[in-house]
């Protein structure tokens, strides 16, 4: 019997979507490969570009400012309804926020990127909000939410062997957007962060000012939430928000 | 010194890391082992991976009917007034 190296280092495709593996199951028309998702690439704007523009309208060319924020409307308010839950709630923050930064654009220190900077406005903003909106008395993203111990899934239905052809990608995302609602504040504004903004870990604990291990906690548990709120029961319908799963067999 | 062989509750708390590629090669080559022989944790793999995949379609969150007009309109009414 050979002896296999680690080839971790080496080869980090992922499996599954976009890997190339054994256990790759899905029409891509479906569920779309990293690379052939309809995420339309940020047009990146050239951060000395940007660094020039930011300078410009802290010296007095504030009618640049708009140019300066308009690739990050988005991210400031999925960032904001990650908090608020609420279309127009997370509309308002995300006004908010970026009326902030454009009363104080000197603050920008530049140790962080532009974007950085911004959602870390848009949490405070809607933190501050939701405490206003006294939700923080039902749910706190402070409050003890079992961060350590059971990181088991609670279902081992296999999508691979289940009817997913035919479900639409409307369906899919609508679950998923529920099953994010359904997060926990904590946990929903982790995955926010780092799986829909695509802050790095370090960013994130930065932005919401906690460990960098308590962000890796809390990702694999939402990760792992989401994951379990979306196995499809055994007939194949969505069972999201049930307390208990019908699998699809025993194992 | 321990074999290759990792068993699911090791493996579990490890996914996310497996998936952010930020695991010990090691590690790493032991997770991947282990997901060559066992059918429920690849299950679960490749389930975060499809919300890993819908997560990033900018569908999922798209900005409301006449946001930017109206962030323009707040923006604009600012700079009058300053």
């Amino acid at each position: 019997v050979g002896i296999q190296t680690p080839s971790g280092a080496a080869d980090s495709a992922p499996r599954g979507i976009g890997g190339n593996d054994q256990h790759r199951f899905r029409d891509e028309t479906i569920f779309p490969t990293p690379s052939s998702t309809a995420r339309a690439p940020r047009r990146e704007r050239p951060v000395e570009d940007e660094l020039a523009l930011i300078k410009r309208v802290c010296a007095g060319e504030t009618r640049l400012f708009h140019d300066l924020i308009s690739p990050y409307q988005r991210s400031i308010y999925v960032t904001a309804f990650a908090e608020l839950q609420n279309a127009a709630d997370a509309e308002e923050a995300a006004q908010e926020t970026f009326l902030k930064a454009f009363a104080h654009p000197g603050r920008f220190r530049q140790e962080a990127k532009f974007s950085t900077w911004l959602i870390q406005i848009a949490v405070n903003v809607a933190r501050s909000k939701r405490r206003k909106d006294r939700k923080s008395l039902y749910e706190s993203t402070d409050a003890g939410t079992d961060e350590e111990g059971d990181h088991s899934p609670r279902d081992f239905a296999d999508w691979r062997e289940t009817p997913i052809e035919a479900l639409q990608r409307t369906e899919l995302q609508r679950a998923l957007k529920n099953a994010i609602a359904s997060l926990d504040a904590a946990h929903r504004e982790v995955f926010v962060m780092r799986d829909i903004e695509k802050l790095s870990i370090a960013e994130t604990a930065e932005v919401l000012r906690i460990s960098a291990a308590l962000v890796k906690t809390r990702l694999l548990r939402a990760r792992l939430r989401l994951r379990d709120a979306l196995a499809p029961a055994i007939d194949g319908a969505w069972s999201i928000g049930e307390e208990h799963w019908l699998k699809v067999r025993p194992w | 010194v321990s074999g290759p062989e990792i068993s699911c509750l090791e493996v579990w708390p490890e996914i996310a890391d497996f998936i952010d590629g930020i695991l010990d090669p090691t590690l790493r080559w032991r997770i991947e082992l282990h997901l060559d022989g066992c059918e429920r944790c690849a299950a679960v793999l490749d389930g975060v991976r499809t919300v890993l995949a819908l997560a990033a379609d900018a569908q999922m969150f798209d900005l409301p009917t006449g946001f930017g007009v109206r962030l323009k309109r707040v923006l604009a009414r600012k700079l009058d007034a300053d």
